[in-house]
């Protein structure tokens, strides 16, 4: 083996797929399925971390991380439809947990607000209320926010919330009757839904 | 879920706000941070491992180390006298050495299922306390004399039985309580805590408690003062071994770890293939010495998995699963702080109990009163 072949080995022997210059090193189908997963999901999984957080880096934080996790994991995935299961237990798992220190964003983000998406109707009432439900959010515990998004952005079962997280399925409801509780105190849009809620608990 | 409904709305709007990133390199990059964090790890061990040789412990004789100490006398098999558990794991040279087991110097149970030295609950010394899922985690104690009792009505978050069985830990309203055991007058310890993530684990002196508070750490019962864990203990689900100096616990991806108790950071369990990751999110129990970690494997039934029992054992140094001579499906395991291990098992309808020594001498195997089905095996003290 080549003086150069050695580097390039030990270079990628943690699971680099690209070398040096940027060039893809898609050896074999598991270098290349990652990639795709990557494409192909980073963006679904980043929106779920956004609300997580509440900023736009600290959401590609938890997305890195998460990914590179699932990296590591990859051969012990059976099957690539696995990873984003894996990616998000991981993101659920290093946001909620108290250990790790959650980070949420301190100051709000306006900026991006009037750029991207929104209402067709009023686009300064829209972000007034984007920016009401984000700080409302934020206003949550880790777990609570972490509840909310599995139950009302994913469309996750109350089972399948306990078991993302990691909690028995009655924290699941503990924690979603104190988050739209809370919610319906500080977003008055909400309240009827909240209601709704409530009644059919 | 009724759709469509406003919070589902406004959550997507809000989500259309991020803005898409190229995380390939980015992950890649941290990937192989951590692959070199878990191999400095590695290569620690090792130098220390080489270190020991190199110092010749090695040559030592078994002989020379001192018997591990007795509390209580040995009995007999007979049928009056309850059969006293050991105190201490006793490594027995040669007694590990059943197929499959890749650390011989270590007791590993036979591969085949031994008689018991007795067969009357009435032997089975020490206390095992169930929880109720279904009744807002009542805890149910049961001793050698039978009949069940409750001891806790409800403490409506998962508890923590003290190593002598004498007081329970619970969470309730972010406040932890600690009551004794069937009786009616808790009393706050600590406020600002929680127990989804870690019940209260407490230590084996039963002098403190492993608690999940804003500042996580373990809680000084008598005086209150909260000593945090090493900001590099990352995970939850912590667990003593029986002498106190090790915890293993969860990491927030799901594999199992060791560490010191004043340690800085933990050693990885191995992800065995025949675990398939599936231990990896809970840990039950924990010997003596942190050599074995009681886990769920099984997926549970039970939609509380988060407070379901353990159902396996795994050798925290190689990751393999400890096969136990044990008939029937395991529903519970659980380790006494002496390193003794309790086994539940459903066969035929029927449930056994399983006493196990620390060098896996099966001393008492018991028909367990039915009035206890349907509850969840939660610990077993002294």
């Amino acid at each position: 083996m080549t003086t150069e072949a050695v580097i390039d080995r030990n270079l990628y022997a943690h699971g680099s797929f690209r070398t040096p210059i940027g060039q893809p090193r898609m050896d074999d189908a598991r270098d290349c399925a990652y990639a795709d997963f990557v494409r192909e999901r980073s963006h679904a999984l980043l929106r779920s971390a956004y609300l997580l957080t509440g900023d736009q880096h600290l959401a590609e934080d938890l997305v890195q991380e998460a990914l590179a996790r699932t990296h590591r994991a990859w051969s012990r995935l059976e099957r690539p439809s696995n990873a984003e299961a894996y990616a998000r237990k991981v993101m659920y798992h290093a946001q909620v947990s108290i250990w790790r220190r959650p980070k949420v964003a301190e100051a709000l983000p306006g900026d991006g607000l009037e750029r991207h998406g929104g209402s067709v109707d009023d686009p300064a009432e829209a972000t007034v209320r984007r920016i009401t439900l984000q700080r409302a959010l934020l206003s949550l515990s880790p777990k609570q926010r972490a509840v909310i998004v599995l139950r009302y952005f994913e469309d996750h079962t109350e089972v399948e919330a306990a078991q993302m997280l990691g909690v028995s399925v009655s924290t699941v409801k503990t924690q979603c009757g104190r988050a739209l509780d809370r919610l319906r105190l500080l977003v008055p849009d909400l309240r009827a839904f909240a209601d709704a809620q409530e009644a059919g608990r | 879920m009724t759709a469509p409904d406003p919070l589902r709305e406004e959550l997507c709007e809000l989500a259309d706000v991020v803005v898409p990133a190229d995380l390939y390199e980015r992950s890649l990059i941290r990937s192989r941070r951590i692959g070199r964090r878990e191999a400095a790890i590695g290569t620690t061990a090792a130098v220390v491992a080489l270190a020991l040789l190199g110092s010749g412990l090695w040559r030592l004789p078994k002989g020379a180390e001192p018997a591990p100490p007795v509390a209580v006398a040995p009995v007999g098999p007979s049928a009056s006298a309850p059969v006293a558990p050991t105190s201490a794991p006793a490594v027995r040279p040669g007694a590990g050495e059943t197929p499959g087991n890749s650390r011989p110097d270590r007791p590993r149970p036979r591969s085949s299922t031994s008689s018991p030295r007795s067969t009357a609950l009435g032997d089975l010394p020490g206390q095992i306390f169930y929880a109720d899922a279904g009744d807002d985690g009542r805890l149910v104690r049961l001793t050698g004399a039978g009949n069940p009792s409750t001891v806790l009505s409800a403490s409506n978050s998962a508890a923590g039985v003290s190593p002598d069985g004498s007081r329970i830990a619970y969470v309730t309203d972010g406040t932890l309580m600690v009551v004794d055991a069937g009786g009616d007058d808790p009393r706050q310890v600590y406020a600002g805590t929680a127990s989804a993530e870690q019940a209260p684990a407490w230590s084996p002196d039963g002098g403190r408690l492993l608690i999940d508070a804003a500042d996580p750490g373990v809680l000084d019962v008598a005086t209150g003062r909260l000593s945090p864990l090493a900001a590099g203990l990352e995970g939850r689900h912590f667990r003593w071994s029986g002498d106190g100096t090790t915890l293993v616990y969860a990491t927030p991806d799901c594999g199992l770890e060791v560490a010191g108790t004043t340690a800085q950071s933990g050693t990885p369990v191995p992800d065995r293939s025949e675990t398939d990751g599936r231990a990896a999110c809970r840990p039950v129990s924990v010997d003596a010495t942190g050599d074995l970690v009681a886990v769920q494997l099984e997926p549970s039934a039970a939609a509380d998995a988060a407070e379901a029992p353990a159902d396996a054992i795994l050798d925290t140094v190689t990751g393999d699963v400890v096969d136990l001579p044990v008939s029937g499906k395991i529903i519970g395991a659980v380790f006494d702080p002496d390193g003794n291990l309790l086994v539940r098992s459903q066969k035929g309808g029927k449930t056994r109990l399983w006493l196990f020594a620390p060098d896996f001498t099966l001393l008492v195997q018991a028909r367990e009163p039915s009035r206890l089905e349907g509850l969840d095996l939660l610990a077993y003290t002294r």
